[in-house]
């Protein structure tokens, strides 16, 4: 378990693609507290967040399907799939923080965190990273505050509950279907 | 003969483009999201209009329109972004690029099929979630909101088109939907970028991806520009990065 979880953090820090989103991450927040915005700068930087959780969790399925190879090697696929949630986690906690500390509010950090790790779900699930993209940012930036303004009464579930809920669905989809 | 070559191309481009199961997602959203978001929000609409906080009740109908505009974005990235997918997993070098410039080696004729073909899907896109929409405000909201102007509705279109043509634009730049669909998406929902930096600078306002909203909506953030020029400034900037993105695959390995 430890040592496929260390896989797969090898796997998610030697990506150029999450650095590259990291740094565009950082910049654009960094830019943007010049602005300085009336919802604060979290927001925006949870785009970067979101799109950081779908590559991290796409990137095996794209040309190539490394994820076959990765299957080859850890057969168990609820083995492989945990061990891919708890390496995501340990891996992003520390640049959320950073991201979040940039960003001016070190206390979004926990949700920022949940953020990414749902859009990974989305990603596991869709398998296909600019499709998760496109589906996550419109959920989140168009979905979501369109439905809490034409419903405000009803209580929905909070954001773990959320993210709990997408982790179940993507491990359920992951172990069930063929690669 | 040149003139059949290019219809053809441009029925090839449709073809194609009508064959891809993500371009149908962009269709069906762009048709639904706009009379569905009039009949959501019908009853916040008419208590607004009645207290009087919904500020020019001929922008009402049209204000829908803009969540439409998701189905033009997909549209305009998978008519890139599909070329360069690669056809089997065993396979990851094989992509339908090389199949497409084979047949069609001149890289501009085939940047303008697909620009034509695009437009085309995109206009009657346009077209139809148009009037659904704005009869369906009719029918929901009636006499609270002034009849829609043709003029503008025709501006709408407009508006789509270049925006699907703006997002081809892009991802003929970046060769990368990520890229294009986070920029564009993120720019038409609360958090936009664009209208972040009005607050900035009033020149933001032209912007392409927001200036283009002054064609058809009265009211767009604090800074008023005429129909005209946001319609001119808009096909400048899309023409300018369509140049941009066509030169660029001319001269880029595909």
């Amino acid at each position: 378990m430890i040592r496929t979880a260390y896989a797969e953090g090898l796997k998610l820090v030697t990506l150029p693609s999450l650095r590259l989103t990291l740094a565009l991450t950082w910049a654009v927040v960094l830019l943007l507290r010049l602005a300085d915005p009336a919802g604060g700068v979290v927001p925006y930087a949870r785009i970067g967040t979101l799109v950081l959780g779908v590559l991290a969790a796409g990137h095996e399925y794209q040309a190539g399907g490394q994820i076959r190879t990765s299957l080859l090697a850890v057969p168990r696929r609820p083995l492989l799939a945990v061990a891919k949630i708890a390496a995501l986690a340990v891996v992003a906690a520390p640049f959320v923080l950073v991201t979040a500390l940039l960003a001016g509010e070190p206390g979004a950090t926990g949700g920022l965190l949940l953020d990414l790790l749902l859009a990974a779900a989305v990603g596991t699930v869709v398998r296909h990273p600019v499709g998760a993209t496109g589906v996550v940012l419109t959920a989140y930036e168009i979905g979501v505050p369109l439905i809490r303004t034409h419903l405000p009464d009803v209580a929905w579930p909070t954001s773990p509950v959320w993210t709990a809920a997408a982790i179940l669905i993507s491990v359920a989809t992951f172990c069930r279907r063929e690669a | 003969m040149v003139k059949s070559g290019m219809v053809n191309l441009v029925q090839a481009e449709l073809r194609k483009l009508l064959w891809l199961p993500t371009a149908w997602v962009g269709l069906l959203l762009g048709l639904v999201a706009a009379p569905a978001l009039v009949l959501v929000s019908a009853g916040g609409t008419r208590r607004a209009i009645e207290e009087g906080i919904a500020g020019d009740p001929s922008d009402t109908a049209f204000q829908p329109l803009g969540i439409g505009l998701l189905g033009a974005l997909i549209l305009g990235v998978v008519a890139v972004s599909s070329e360069y997918t690669s056809t089997g997993e065993d396979a990851p070098r094989a992509r339908q690029l090389t199949t497409t410039l084979t047949a069609m080696p001149r890289r501009y004729r085939l940047v303008a099929a697909k620009a034509v073909a695009l437009s085309l899907l995109v206009a009657v896109q346009g077209a139809i979630t148009a009037v659904a929409t704005l009869v369906l405000t009719e029918v929901v909201l009636g006499p609270l909101v002034p009849p829609a102007d043709p003029g503008r509705a025709a501006a709408a279109v407009l508006y789509w088109v270049l925006l699907g043509l703006l997002s081809y634009a892009l991802t003929l730049i970046f060769r990368n939907g990520i890229v294009t669909l986070t920029v564009l998406i993120v720019n038409s929902s609360v958090v936009s970028v664009s209208y972040l930096l009005t607050k900035v600078t009033p020149l933001a306002a032209y912007l392409p991806d927001i200036v283009g909203a002054h064609m058809f909506l009265n009211e767009v953030g604090d800074v008023d520009i005429a129909p005209l020029t946001a319609g001119l400034v808009m096909t400048a900037w899309v023409t300018a990065l369509l140049g941009l993105g066509a030169w660029l695959f001319e001269r880029r390995e595909a």
